[in-house]
C-alpha cells in the first residue's frame, strides 16, 4: 500500500492493541465445521457479540500467545479473550471518534462506516446501504481529507455539495449548517472577510432551525473576530450573542471548548486581553481532563497571548504580570501541549523559542527551532515560526536574516488574517528591522500606514460591552467533570 | 519532531477562525483492511494466529494504496497490529528492502 503512495518512509507503529481480536480455543478451526456443531445461534454470538467470549484457549494450544515472542506476558489468560478494551490507544482517538465520526472506505464503493464509542467498547457499524444524504454528509467530510491546500477548489465543491444537500430540504439543514461553517471557516484562511461574514449568517440560520447552538455560538463568535483594520460595526453585538447563547443553550462539551476559544479571540482582537486570558483560561480548567480541540487551542492562544505581553511590558502594568512566573507557567503549559497530538508542535516549538529569547537564552532558543518540522501543518503554523526566527535574528544581530524574514512575515500576514496582537506585533518587528538596516523611506512609510489603522472600536461601544459582562451570569456548564475521575488520575491537561 | 503519543492516522488540517492563530486540525482516519490471508480463503477462525497474504491479498493491498493515491489521500503515520496479514499490507515487499 505505502509503495503505490510513494510513501515507504512513513513512521509505522505497531501494537497488539490492534490485534483483531483472539479468537481463544476457536482459533484455526474451521468457521463452517464449527456452525454446524454448535448451531448458528452460539456461532453468531462469538462472531458478532460484543459479550460472549469464545472458550478460553487452553495452555498446550500451539496458537496460544505464550509461545510467540511478540507477546511476552506471564499468562495466557492475560491475552485470551481481549477485546479492545479502554486502552491508551483507543483513549487517544476518544474524543475525535466520540461524535460520531464517519469515514469514507476508499474502495470497495461508497461505504459510510459510522464509528462511535460507548464507554469502554469500540463499534464499529459497517452500513453498506447509507442514505444519500449520509453519503452526501462523507463527501462534506472528504473534501477536508484532500492533501491540496486549494482553498479556492475546496470551496467550489463545498458550494457543490451545499446545493446538492438544499435538494432535501429540511432534513439536510443540519448538514448545511456544517457546509457553511466550513465555507466560513475557509474564507476565513484567505482573509475573505466579507464571505466569513455571509458564510457565518448562513450557518447560524440553519443551525437556529436544528437547535444546534454550539455552530451557532461558535460563527456569532467568529463574526466578533475581526482583524485590525477591517472594522466590522457588528462585531460586540456578534460578540454578545455569541456569549448569550453560551450562557443559556444546552451544548456538548466539545462545542462549549470550541465556543469559549472563540468568544476568548473575540475578547483579545479587541484589545481586551485580561478578558481573554480568563475566559481561555476558563475553558481549559473546566475541560483539561477531556482534551477536546478547542481546550488544546485555548492553551496555545493563552500561551501567545502570555508571550506577548512579556514581549510587550508597556501593555501591561509589570506588577501585575511577574515575568518570571508568568515564564514558568508558559513553560509547563507548552511542555503539556508538546504531549498533545492535537496541538501543531511547530507553533509549541516557535513558543519555546521566544520565551527563552525573553530569558536572554539564545542558544536554548536556537534548539527550539531545531525542533521545527517539515511540513508546517498550516499557514498559522508558518507565520508563527517565521515570527520567532525573526525574534532570533534580532536577537542574533543578524540584520540581513531580520530584514529578509520580517518581509516574509508581513507578506505572509497579507494572506490571512491572525490574531490582531500578532499582525501588531509583527508590523513591530518588520519596523524593527528596517530601522536596523537604515531602510527610512520604508520605515517611515510603514509608520504612516500603521497609524492609520486605529481601532475603529467607540468607547460607547465598549462601555455597552463591559454593562453586559457584567450582568451575565457564567456560562452554563452542562455537564460538569466528575470530582472523583479527577482524583488519582494525572492528566494531559493538567494545565497551569 | 517533538515527540507525540499515538494517534490514529492523521492527516493535520489547519483551520483558522478569522483573526485568530487557533488551528483545528481535523485528524482523517483512514481505515484499510488487510488483503486475504491463507486462512480466509480457507474458512479458518484467524484471531491471533498469522497466516500470510495469499497473492490475491497483495493484489488488494497494492490497490489500496492506488486507491488513497487516486484519491488524493497522503497519510502521515500509519498504525497496525502486530500480525503479518496487516503488516504486509501496508508494506508487502518489506522482506525485499
Amino acid at each position: 500500500m505505502l509503495s503505490e503512495l510513494d510513501r515507504l518512509w512513513l513512521p509505522v507503529s505497531r501494537h497488539w492493541r490492534l490485534n483483531e481480536r483472539h479468537y481463544g480455543d476457536l482459533t484455526g478451526h474451521y468457521k463452517e465445521k464449527t456452525r454446524i456443531e454448535v448451531g448458528d445461534e452460539q456461532f453468531m454470538a462469538w462472531r458478532r457479540g460484543y459479550d460472549t467470549p469464545p472458550p478460553p484457549i487452553t495452555h498446550n494450544n500451539i496458537h496460544n500467545p505464550n509461545h510467540d515472542p511478540r507477546y511476552p506476558s506471564p499468562s495466557a489468560s492475560h491475552w485470551t479473550n481481549q477485546r479492545i478494551g479502554p486502552t491508551a490507544f483507543v483513549e487517544g482517538t476518544t474524543p475525535r471518534g466520540k461524535r460520531c465520526a464517519r469515514i469514507r472506505l476508499v474502495p470497495p464503493a461508497a461505504i459510510v462506516m459510522r464509528v462511535g464509542l460507548d464507554e469502554n467498547k469500540v463499534r464499529l457499524v459497517a452500513d453498506s446501504s447509507v442514505s444519500a444524504l449520509d453519503a452526501l454528509e462523507a463527501e462534506v467530510h472528504l473534501v477536508d481529507a484532500r492533501c491540496s491546500s486549494d482553498y479556492a477548489s475546496r470551496r467550489s465543491r463545498l458550494r457543490a455539495l451545499d446545493d446538492q444537500a438544499k435538494l432535501f430540504g429540511p432534513p439536510a439543514n443540519r448538514l448545511r449548517c456544517e457546509i457553511g461553517k466550513r465555507l466560513a471557516t475557509m474564507s476565513a484562511y484567505v482573509g475573505d472577510l466579507v464571505a466569513l461574514r455571509d458564510w457565518a449568517e448562513v450557518s447560524i440560520a440553519w443551525a437556529e432551525t436544528v437547535d444546534e447552538w454550539g455552530y451557532c455560538a461558535e460563527q456569532y463568535a467568529m463574526l466578533a473576530v475581526s482583524p485590525l483594520g477591517s472594522p466590522n460595526p457588528g462585531r460586540i453585538d456578534a460578540l454578545i450573542r455569541a456569549h448569550e447563547i453560551r450562557s443559556t443553550k444546552e451544548m456538548n462539551d466539545e462545542q462549549g471548548s470550541a465556543v469559549d476559544n472563540a468568544i476568548g479571540a473575540a475578547f483579545s482582537n479587541l484589545g481586551l486581553f485580561e478578558e481573554a486570558q480568563q475566559r481561555w483560561q476558563w475553558s481549559l480548567d473546566r475541560y483539561h481532563e477531556k482534551p477536546y480541540l478547542g481546550v488544546g487551542l485555548c492553551a496555545l492562544n493563552l500561551n501567545d497571548i502570555r508571550l506577548y505581553l512579556l514581549e510587550n511590558p508597556h501593555l501591561r502594568d509589570v506588577d501585575d504580570v511577574p515575568p518570571a512566573s508568568t515564564l514558568e507557567r508558559i513553560d509547563r503549559t507548552n511542555d503539556i501541549l508538546r504531549q498533545n497530538p492535537h496541538c501543531p508542535s511547530d507553533v509549541v516549538a516557535a513558543f519555546r523559542c521566544r520565551a527563552s529569547l525573553l530569558r536572554g537564552d539564545v542558544e536554548r532558543a536556537g534548539w527550539a527551532l531545531d525542533n521545527v518540522g517539515h511540513p508546517l501543518t498550516s499557514t498559522v503554523s508558518w507565520v508563527q515560526v517565521l515570527y520567532a526566527k525573526s525574534k532570533m535574528a534580532q536577537a542574533t544581530d543578524d540584520v540581513e536574516t531580520f530584514v529578509e524574514l520580517t518581509e516574509l512575515l508581513v507578506a505572509h500576514l497579507g494572506e490571512h488574517p491572525v490574531f490582531i496582537h500578532l499582525e501588531g506585533a509583527a508590523q513591530r518587528l518588520r519596523l524593527d528591522a528596517l530601522l536596523v538596516s537604515g531602510d527610512l523611506d520604508q520605515a517611515s512609510a510603514l509608520l504612516r500606514e500603521l497609524d492609520g489603522r486605529e481601532s475603529k472600536i467607540t468607547a460607547a461601544k465598549l462601555a455597552t460591552l463591559f454593562e453586559w459582562i457584567r450582568v451575565q451570569s457564567e456560562p452554563r456548564i452542562p455537564h460538569l467533570p466528575n470530582a472523583t475521575s479527577r482524583r488519582g488520575r494525572v492528566s494531559l491537561w493538567e494545565l497551569p | 519532531m517533538e515527540n507525540r503519543p499515538d494517534v490514529d492516522v492523521d492527516v493535520a488540517e489547519g483551520r483558522v477562525d478569522a483573526g485568530t492563530v487557533t488551528e483545528r486540525c481535523v485528524a482523517r482516519l483512514i481505515l484499510v483492511r488487510h488483503g486475504q490471508s491463507e486462512w480466509n480463503r480457507a474458512g479458518r477462525f484467524t484471531g491471533w494466529a498469522d497466516p500470510y497474504l495469499t497473492a490475491t491479498g497483495e493484489a488488494e493491498a497494492r490497490s489500496a494504496g492506488q486507491a488513497l493515491l487516486r484519491e488524493g489521500i497522503c497519510p502521515e503515520i500509519v498504525h497496525t497490529s502486530l500480525q503479518t496479514r496487516a503488516i504486509r499490507t501496508d508494506r508487502p515487499h518489506a522482506e525485499r528492502t
